[in-house]
């Protein structure tokens, strides 16, 4: 299963160019997204004019839940690491934990697609394969 | 080791060029050094010291030991250029381990902490179903049928608004 970030996904619905790699990655049959990446998304893009065809986009995405197990995990996450760096990374620094925390947890996850440094340094800190891709 | 401090110790070495009185040796390590403290320590400060870095820490340690073979080397030879670039790269070097050991016991304590964390709760049932594909005018009403005022409306536009500029 390969996982995307919100990073990733919102410079492809607005259609900026994206290395090779990321293209092969989003025809992957078996990709998917965090429930926190689709509210994230959904926040983003529902009020601007290209939702419909973004909606169809990140309809053909497996969501994956957030329950008690990736809650957990997500806290034990948060109460482990640095706050960011960056201040605009901080607002949503318990949502980027929320995403590692399903990628960590979901079985089959082989791959998670990021633009986010920090983020790919922690999925790679948990076992979990990261691409970190460079804003376009 | 802070920003601050690589930036402090790093301009007090002096520029790399071979020197009489500083063995080709000690200018590798110092060289191996620097390059390692700009490049691989200050990526992965930025990204929040979460790396797995255990393989790192064995080179250093190697570079460690060549560096003091060859400061004992350029005392018995009175070399005082070499001496003192042993000295600040011995400096750095211990910085810059000492970080990565502390990284990588930051990463021991957060997969100890997420494995215990993901033992107590059985996996989230997941049954992948077709997602519904809502059209702008549904999503722009859906606060409507939750009977918000228009104030309340203005306030989640506003509050969304804020939101996607932080992760875009």
């Amino acid at each position: 299963m390969i996982f995307f970030d919100s990073s990733v996904l919102s410079w492809w619905l607005e259609g900026r160019d994206l290395p090779k790699d990321v293209h092969a990655f989003l025809a992957d049959e078996s990709r998917a997204i965090s429930a926190v990446v689709r509210h994230e998304l959904v926040v983003g893009f529902s009020q601007r004019a290209e939702w419909p065809k973004a909606s169809e986009r990140l309809a053909s995405f497996n969501v994956l839940p957030f329950g008690a197990r990736e809650a957990n995990v997500s806290a034990a996450i948060r109460a482990t690491s640095h706050p960011p760096k960056k201040k605009t990374a901080r607002p949503v620094w318990h949502r980027d934990a929320a995403i590692v925390a399903t990628a960590v947890t979901a079985p089959g996850v082989r791959m998670l697609v990021t633009g986010d440094e920090q983020m790919a340094g922690m999925a790679a800190a948990l076992g979990v394969a990261s691409y970190l891709v460079t804003a376009p | 080791m802070t920003r601050t401090q690589a930036a402090d110790v790093m301009p007090a070495l002096p520029a790399l060029a071979p020197d009489e009185d500083v063995p080709l040796p000690v200018l590798r390590i110092a060289l191996r050094v620097l390059s390692a403290a700009n490049a691989d320590l200050e990526r992965r400060l930025a990204v929040g010291a979460l790396l797995p870095v255990a393989q790192r820490i064995a080179p250093m340690r190697r570079s460690m030991d060549d560096l003091a073979f060859w400061t004992a080397q350029a005392k018995a030879r009175r070399q005082t250029a070499a001496i003192d670039l042993c000295r600040r790269v011995d400096l750095l070097s211990r910085t810059y381990l000492h970080t990565l050991e502390r990284m990588n016991e930051e990463v021991r304590q957060l997969r100890e902490r997420v494995a215990k964390a993901s033992a107590e709760f059985p996996p989230t049932p997941f049954d992948p179903k077709p997602m519904p594909k809502w059209t702008v005018e549904e999503v722009r009403d859906f606060p409507k049928s939750l009977n918000f005022t228009d104030a309340e409306r203005r306030e989640i536009a506003k509050h969304f608004a804020a939101d996607a500029e932080d992760w875009d």
